[in-house]
């Protein structure tokens, strides 16, 4: 459903993306592992356009995806994207966050984009935060809404940015949870994580990148109970001796 | 229709000597508005209301009213209480003030800006209050003071030309001068205007080009 | 040689200066009004992709911001009438005043809308919304909370100089104290009075815009 083509991708003289090939089918969930640094945030956000790529190509549903044509937004509506930092509506209530782009994008009526909205905010466990501003909710509240948001879109993939690194500890499972439901319920998914435990029971198939390229991918037991580069054995080592 | 655009050299002259007189005016002004200002700023925090209602007061009716009624009280009712007023005092007089109220205000927050923190590291090293002021509070709060007093010397040789209501011969008055003579109002306004164009984007330049890079890195070393 | 005040011999002339006063008022709110639409358009042509867009609103900030009030509305008046042009003083007043306004509007909305979070934008954006949408539901309503102040700042100062505009004989409020002074003679008196009504006018909107922020929800 999506596929990455040799992309090629350049910050100014930094090369951040060196010939990433992956391909990812419906349902599955793709877990991307690595050192920071190594590309791995970019290749999510070139995916659905917020960066213009280099070189190569890159596909959603068969369409390629350029940054800078008028319709990129047309493809946004179909691949969500819950950034690390939440990013929600400083000015609008949980409810409102998750309703403005129902409204104005699938240009749905008030009270069906409420329903949807309200239907999503209980999914992700804050019915009753509906009418709190993000200034009021907890990182992992906040996520959560920003998941919400994300899912009132109808996406058919969703793109996730390290959506738990900016959290403090324990907050960080009932984001988690979410995922992992959304997961079972047969979501497309590419998720940037250093969540290892996370990693192992959600994934499908997990990819390690370094240094802008895959080292390594295969399923998860693959990956983390047999690794066969180097640099993934140094990496998991480092990663989950703590 | 004839457009004659051309302004003879002695006009020029008459102009950069009108725009000379106008930069002169304005360093004065800010000379002693700095003066004025800094007695006016620290007394705005000072903790005792006799001293600080007076400054409070100052600053906020020189902001709160228009720098021409000021120009104009200064000039034209001081002589009826017997204190005679030449144009230029008027005008130094009345932008010195009026320089004094802003940049008061303006040092008044610089000095707010320093941390308190600061001051109770200084009084828990020993040293005196006048020290804490001098070496602790006064340094970090120029950092912050000097670049909004900048950008209000460049609104003052913009705000100068009022002084040309009241008859004093700067840029605006010595243009309007030479109109009168030569009957081109644009011709002579837009020259003025230029003028005035090249002293205030040359300090903004100068601004943006030097001050902000010496005034803006953070002091915490990031 | 003494001066003894009445201020008595000025309340006749109040009906008079309150005149001038509304029409102080009302040159300072239509170039406000005006003047902020177009420095919110111009501030937007000073960040669009275009680069004449750009190089336009920039030029015209550049030279509204870098001359005197005053010489712009001689320009307006007095200069056009060189090419046979001429304005009546308050139409004159009002543009050369919008023309300015925009110019300093401009730089308070650019400073407004690059001080909203650009993950806000990027929170816009990928939920499928146009860039438009956007800046019109997302970044514009948060900037707005940065920029009402310095808006409102920009108004008082704007409501201030509009004093010059008796030099062009509109009857504001400065030119009708000049002629209840030369019909008085109390020149003391009357500016002083005048000068009570600009500082009343300047601080009744100060007081009014401070309530207004307070009732803002905390953010």
């Amino acid at each position: 459903m999506i596929e990455a083509r040799e992309v090629q991708k350049f910050f100014g003289s930094l090369h951040v993306l060196r010939g990433i090939s992956l391909s990812v089918q419906k349902s599955e969930v793709l877990v991307v592992i690595g050192p920071s640094g190594s590309g791995k945030s970019t290749l999510l956000r070139c995916i659905n356009g917020l960066e213009a790529i280099n070189g190569g190509e890159i596909f959603v549903e068969g369409a390629k995806v350029d940054p800078h044509s008028r319709d990129v937004h047309k493809l946004r509506e179909h691949v969500g994207f819950i950034f690390q930092r939440f990013n929600l509506f400083g000015h609008l209530t949980a409810l409102e966050n998750i309703t403005l782009a129902p409204r104005l994008v699938k240009k749905m009526s008030n009270t069906e984009a409420n329903e949807v909205g309200l239907r999503w905010l209980t999914q992700v466990g804050l019915s009753d935060k509906a009418k709190t501003y993000p200034a009021q909710l907890s990182g992992g509240q906040q996520q959560r809404v920003a998941i919400a948001r994300a899912m009132a879109m109808s996406p058919r993939a969703l793109l996730m940015d390290e959506i738990t690194s900016a959290l403090d500890p324990e907050l960080v499972n009932e984001v988690l949870e979410v995922v992992t439901l959304l997961a079972r319920q047969g979501m497309t998914m590419i998720v940037v994580t250093h969540e290892m435990g996370f990693a192992r029971n959600v994934a499908t198939r997990v990819v390690l990148m370094d240094e802008g390229k895959i080292v390594e991918a295969g399923l998860p037991s693959d990956i983390f109970d047999n690794p066969r580069q180097e640099r993934t054995k140094a990496f998991l080592n480092k990663v989950l001796t703590h | 229709m004839q457009i004659d655009t051309m302004i003879h050299i002695g006009d020029w002259l008459f102009l950069l000597e009108g725009a000379g007189v106008t930069i002169a005016l304005c360093l004065q002004a800010m000379f002693f508005g700095i003066l004025i200002g800094l007695i006016v700023g620290v007394a705005r925090t000072a903790k005792t209301r006799v001293i600080e209602l007076p400054a409070t007061a100052y600053i906020t009716i020189i902001r709160g009213t228009p720098l021409l009624m000021q120009l104009f009280i200064i000039y034209y009712c001081l002589p009826l209480f017997g204190i005679n007023m030449p144009k230029f005092l008027s005008a130094a007089l009345g932008l010195s003030f009026y320089t004094g109220a802003y940049v008061g205000e303006i040092i008044k927050a610089g000095l707010q800006s320093v941390d308190v923190g600061q001051r109770e590291a200084a009084r828990s090293l020993g040293m005196v209050p006048w020290q804490e002021f001098r070496y602790v509070v006064l340094p970090q709060a120029l950092r912050v003071i000097i670049p909004p007093t900048f950008g209000f010397l460049i609104a003052l040789v913009k705000d100068s030309s009022l002084v040309s209501i009241i008859g004093y011969v700067e840029l605006t008055r010595a243009s309007k001068l030479v109109v009168a003579r030569t009957f081109r109002p644009f011709t002579l306004y837009l020259a003025a205007a230029v003028l005035y164009f090249v002293l205030c984007y040359g300090l903004s330049r100068f601004d943006v080009k030097y001050l902000r890079k010496k005034f803006s890195a953070s002091l915490t070393g990031t | 040689m003494g001066y003894t005040i009445h201020f008595t011999e000025v309340f006749p002339y109040l009906p008079l200066l309150l005149k001038g006063l509304l029409l102080s008022v009302a040159i300072t709110v239509v170039s406000t009004l005006i003047g902020t639409l177009a420095g919110l358009f111009s501030a937007l042509a000073s960040l669009s992709h275009y680069l004449i867009a750009r190089k336009t609103a920039n030029t015209y900030v550049e030279i509204f911001r870098n001359t005197p009030l005053l010489v712009q509305m001689y320009l307006i008046y007095f200069g056009l009438g060189q090419f046979g042009v001429q304005i009546n003083p308050i139409p004159a007043a009002i543009i050369a005043m919008t023309l300015n306004t925009g110019a300093y509007t401009t730089v308070i909305f650019q400073a407004g809308i690059q001080a909203v979070d650009v993950g806000q934008k990027e929170g816009g954006l990928v939920l499928g919304m146009t860039y438009p949408q956007t800046f019109r539901h997302v970044i514009l309503p948060q900037a707005f909370r940065i920029i009402f102040p310095p808006l409102v700042n920009q108004a008082i100062s704007l409501f201030l100089f509009s004093a010059v505009a008796s030099t062009i004989t509109v009857p504001e409020l400065t030119h009708q104290a000049m002629f209840v002074d030369s019909v008085t003679w109390r020149t003391f008196e009357v500016f002083i009075v005048t000068t009570c009504l600009y500082f009343a006018c300047t601080f009744l909107v100060s007081i009014l815009s401070d309530l207004y922020e307070r009732t803002r929800p905390a953010r």
